[in-house]
């Protein structure tokens, strides 16, 4: 599922202020980065010291002070950060090694990178300190003290408004219009250039191979299960995570979920009307193509046989979507077989009625909505679906009764009445159970 | 809605016995025709507005229109003119881009509007942002419905095609004259109901549904093709302080339209009906109506 190259990383914000969960109270009173501190810029290898001092620090999961050590950095802070810490892995793989490389963004051929005597004597000084942690270790916590650094940090990757200083670059809309371009930190890439580097079995593989470490895959499920619970879509992640497990059902399953979110209104109508820079490229391609994407990756899901609930059911809602009604209602109907919990069961009445209503099955259409209904009570979606189906065939008193049950809903703001408001973040359940998970299983490997 | 009976969905036709009923009681020039009827006829019913070089054409009657359902000359039976009271149904977007200014002027317009009801007029407040509420029901009381309107605040995600639909089918639970406004300054991003399926309810609405929106904004596609199925027009506004004398212009358009019934014949039931309507001998003249109906 890679992309076509593009001139600047970007990555997808939505923000559904009704919709998602708050963000922290500490994060929302987290004060701006300290200007003064962020102009005195440091040395590339004072400011790795001081990666590697927070990466010490940093307890995983844990909303602590060494993740405030990100508080004033830009994106192109973390991408030297980066490079550093390319030539401090050489270094610890080989302490004899003098000349350094660096290769990354769309420079095919690794270019060399110069240091000082001083720098090198630094270098060799951080590879000593990291080394203590254990190679893969330490790039594991890294690629965790990043994740949190956007999960218990500022909740997005975000740096602030746009000034077109870094490549990386955020596009944060609601309610279907843009609300701004910021400069995004870095820190999914920066996490995901960490794990690039896991090589966990030197003997077999002769460079860094992350897809032999089940680690990083659950990293990749996790992350891309954070992205989807709040909207903040970062589609390198995604592909990467595709790219290096094309067999793991969970990532292909996610992955699935964020395409036929992309097809979905509430971001195609955004990238469409929004004026956005030209040199910038979201990836998000049109709806048929997204449904399309999402069509393979759940399918490809499907076959190597993972057991998530509603599998079925967002294939189902992605073939109704493309028109494929009848197929459609074939895997509806195996979710609702699966018998999942019943707010999957609601989407997939819910779903089911309108595939039956579009192949004519109007009865069918109406016991379908009329269980969704009663799974969720406070839920307008198939209320305002049963006066529908009854005004198109001519039944105005059973259209205007639906409507009255519309009415007769609880009034509120909040997003709990209908599940089908926040059929999109869904996913997002996997987050906290996997992020939990990949804290207790992040281990130091044993000493060699 | 305030009564529990729906006036049929399939609007056009209508029972042609309930047309009759509601002008008698409007005491218009039709009512002193006195027609019996000894049989139920579907009748299909038409607002139109005429205009000449911008201006409302007054004074014609059904020997004046000129109507082809499915291409097939129809005999106008009925034509009334500002008789029928009115059941004006605001639909507004109350969703979080609404916030601020555009929400203050949206409020100075619908209070505006109100005042320009008459005394026999109905008017309702149908909210949506992703939910779809009532905020109160049709009635005559306008300082009830202002308070209403005084009391939205906006939040949330857009739920343009929701709110539209239930915002038709409102106006059609009460006899009368269903005017429909619809504002909103956004796209659709939570709709449960498709763009299609309520472009398709339009065509079974005897409404007629304006929209008005903020220029450039994405919800004016969607709102062209309703307003364009029931007859009415979408108006996009440079600045909220143009609401105020929209709505107003709205109101007043809607009161000049006709209302020309005609009973069927010569063509088959079921399905769409092309529509045509004319002024005879008047070929400098506008018409705008609806382009068709869907009957049963």
């Amino acid at each position: 599922m890679m992309r076509p190259g593009i001139g600047r990383r970007v990555a997808l914000i939505l923000v559904l202020v009704c919709l998602t969960a708050a963000l922290p109270a500490a994060v929302q009173q987290r004060p701006p980065a300290d200007a003064a501190g962020a102009s005195e810029r440091p040395s590339r290898l004072d400011r790795a010291e001081r990666w590697a001092t927070a990466l010490e620090r940093h307890e995983p999961g844990v909303a602590d002070d060494a993740l405030n050590e990100f508080g004033g950095w830009r994106g192109d802070d973390l991408a030297e950060v980066s490079q550093t810490i390319s030539s401090v892995l050489a270094l610890m793989r080989d302490p004899s090694i003098r000349i350094f490389y660096r290769r990354g963004g769309s420079i095919a051929r690794p270019v060399q990178v110069f240091y000082s005597g001083g720098e090198v004597r630094q270098l060799q000084a951080l590879a000593v300190r990291l080394a203590a942690l254990g190679e893969t270790y330490m790039l594991k916590r890294a690629a965790l003290l990043h994740m949190d650094a956007v999960v218990l940090g500022s909740g997005a990757d975000s740096q602030g408004p746009q000034d077109r200083r870094t490549d990386y670059v955020l596009f944060r809309f609601k309610d279907g219009q843009e609300q701004s371009l910021e400069d995004g930190t870095g820190h999914w890439d920066t996490a995901r250039f960490m794990l690039d580097q896991v090589w966990t079995d030197k003997r077999r593989d002769m460079r860094p191979n992350p897809s032999r470490d089940d680690w990083v895959r659950r990293w990749y499920r996790t992350a891309i299960a954070y992205m989807l619970g709040r909207m903040q879509f970062h589609h390198s992640i995604v592909d990467r995570g595709v790219e290096l497990f094309p067999s793991d059902g969970e990532i292909l399953f996610l992955a699935g979920a964020e395409h036929e979110t992309f097809a979905s209104p509430m971001v195609q109508e955004p990238m469409r009307t929004a004026d956005l820079p030209r040199n910038l490229s979201f990836g998000v391609a049109s709806p048929r193509a997204e449904l399309g994407a999402a069509e393979d990756l759940l399918r490809r899901a499907l076959k190597a046989q993972v057991t998530i609930p509603e599998m079925h059911l967002r294939l189902g809602h992605v073939l109704a979507d493309l028109g494929r009604h009848k197929d459609a209602v074939g895997e509806l109907r195996q979710a609702v077989a699966t018998e999942p919990p019943s707010a999957l069961l609601y989407y997939a009445e819910l779903f089911l009625g309108r595939s039956e209503a579009a192949l004519g099955n109007i009865a069918a259409a109406r016991a379908a909505y009329e269980s969704a209904a009663l799974l969720a009570p406070g839920a307008q979606s198939p209320l305002l679906a049963l006066s529908q189906l009854a005004y198109a065939s001519g039944d105005g008193d059973a259209a205007g009764a639906a409507l009255e049950r519309v009415f007769a809903l609880p009034a509120g703001s909040d997003g709990g009445g209908d599940p089908w408001w926040t059929y999109a973040l869904a996913p997002g359940r996997f987050f906290g159970p996997s992020m939990a998970d990949l804290i207790d299983t992040l281990r130091p490997e044993p000493a060699q | 809605m305030t009564r529990a009976r729906t006036r049929a969905a399939v609007i056009a036709p209508v029972v042609f016995a309930a047309a009759v009923q509601c002008l008698r009681l409007s005491g218009g020039s039709a009512a002193a025709q006195q027609p019996t009827f000894s049989s139920r006829l579907d009748a299909v019913r038409v607002d139109v507005l005429v205009t000449e070089r911008n201006r409302v054409t007054l004074g014609l009657g059904p020997a004046d229109f000129e109507v082809l359902d499915n291409g097939v000359p129809q005999t106008v039976d009925l034509v009334s003119f500002e008789e029928l009271p009115l059941n004006v149904v605001l639909v507004f977007d109350l969703s979080a881009s609404v916030a601020g200014e555009r929400l203050e002027q949206l409020q100075v317009a619908a209070k505006a509007m109100l005042g320009g009801l008459k005394p026999r007029d109905q008017a309702a407040l149908l909210t949506f942002s992703h939910r779809v509420e009532l905020a109160h029901p049709l009635t005559a009381d306008a300082g009830a419905l202002a308070a209403a309107v005084e009391s939205v605040s906006p939040a949330g995600d857009t739920a343009l095609f929701d709110g539209t639909y239930a915002g038709m089918v409102l106006g059609a639970s009460d006899p009368g004259r269903d005017l429909v406004i619809v504002f909103s300054d956004g796209v659709d991003t939570v709709s449960w109901l498709s763009a299609p399926q309520v472009i398709e309810s339009a065509k079974r609405s005897d409404a007629v549904v304006y929209g008005v929106s903020v220029r450039g904004v994405g919800s004016i596609p969607f709102l062209k093709d309703v307003t364009q199925q029931t007859g009415g027009s979408t108006i996009e506004v440079d600045s909220p302080r143009e609401l105020s004398a929209r709505f107003l212009a709205i109101l007043d358009e809607f009161r000049q339209r006709y209302l020309v019934s005609y009973s069927p014949r010569g063509i088959t039931s079921g399905g769409w009906h092309r529509l045509e309507v004319r002024v005879k001998g008047r070929r400098t003249v506008t018409v705008k109506a609806r382009p068709g109906y869907l009957a049963r």
